[in-house]
């Protein structure tokens, strides 16, 4: 019988699917009987959503795309 | 010039054609900067980013394409950043980063079911969340706080899009740990949203950036 403790340490094995199907169907049989591991996974998938929208770092400027290739054929031909 | 296959573009660089750096800059850089920031921080991404492409220059007659370009650019700035770290003393150690988190274990009872029950959060969905500014910052401040390897696979994984096996092969980390590594780093980032939906303040406060 697996617990919330065990639902909790899988989650991302599950999410992601990396579980075996006993793994699976025991999962899903303890979140249609558990209130609290239904909302754990629930707020566990918005929180990779989360994750996931978080902004990314700029795009280079062509003054630094220049200055680096500059010095990338300088190296080159030395 | 363009290059349109990824072979085409490799000889050019090989060549040192200048119009092949800067469309391998052009395509690549924004992701080699952003795993350089979540690994060793924003104050020396670039030196470690520019670092890699002085590698990469030197290595890549020796590239045997086994991987993607990208791949193996990605690559080298984790070994560049992984020896900076180590030369400064700040690279984690692996055991400690797969580690269980206490708090964690301190959330069930004696036969491993909740209690309490998690705490049910107001918001349903990540742009309903990410609609509060502060917790938007507070995530953006989480993630210069995360453990370098920790912070790399919720980088290349979420932020990114790699599949885990790109990362084993990026980080140098095996299939089972990197797993682990994206397993912990979720579980931090769930537990600052909770800790905000329940108090409003920010879990990162008390702890140094990288």
């Amino acid at each position: 019988m697996i617990t919330c403790r065990d639902i909790c340490d899988r989650a991302t094995d599950h999410l992601d699917g990396n579980a075996s199907l006993s793994q699976r169907i025991a999962l899903r049989f303890h979140l249609l009987i558990c209130k609290g591991c239904r909302r754990f996974v629930h707020q566990f998938q918005l929180t990779i959503g989360v994750a996931s929208s978080l902004g990314s770092t700029g795009d280079p400027t062509d003054e630094e795309i220049d200055s680096l290739v500059e010095r990338l054929v300088r190296v080159r031909n030395q | 010039m363009t290059f349109e296959t990824e072979d085409a573009l490799i000889e050019g660089m090989i060549d040192g054609q200048n119009d092949a750096f800067r469309t391998a800059i052009s395509r690549y850089q924004t992701s080699m900067k952003f795993l350089a920031i979540s690994l060793v921080g924003e104050k020396i991404a670039d030196e470690v980013v520019q670092e890699t492409w002085m590698s990469a220059l030197n290595a890549i007659d020796r590239f045997e394409r086994r991987s993607s370009l990208k791949t193996w650019l990605l690559r080298i700035v984790a070994n560049e950043g992984k020896t900076r770290l180590r030369k400064e003393n700040r690279l984690s150690s692996l055991d400690a980063l797969l580690e269980a988190d206490p708090h964690f274990t301190t959330r069930f009872d004696s036969t491993g079911h909740w209690s309490p029950l998690p705490f049910q959060w107001d918001e349903d969905s990540p742009d309903d969340l990410l609609t509060r500014d502060e917790l938007k910052l507070c995530m953006d401040e989480l993630i210069t706080v995360l453990p370098d390897l920790q912070a790399a696979t919720l980088n290349l994984r979420e932020r990114q899009g790699h599949s885990l096996k790109e990362i084993c092969n990026i980080l140098e980390v095996s299939e089972s740990n990197v797993r682990v590594l994206l397993h912990r780093a979720r579980l931090r980032l769930f537990r600052c949203i909770e800790h905000f939906q329940q108090t409003g303040e920010c879990c990162t406060s008390m702890e140094n950036k990288k």
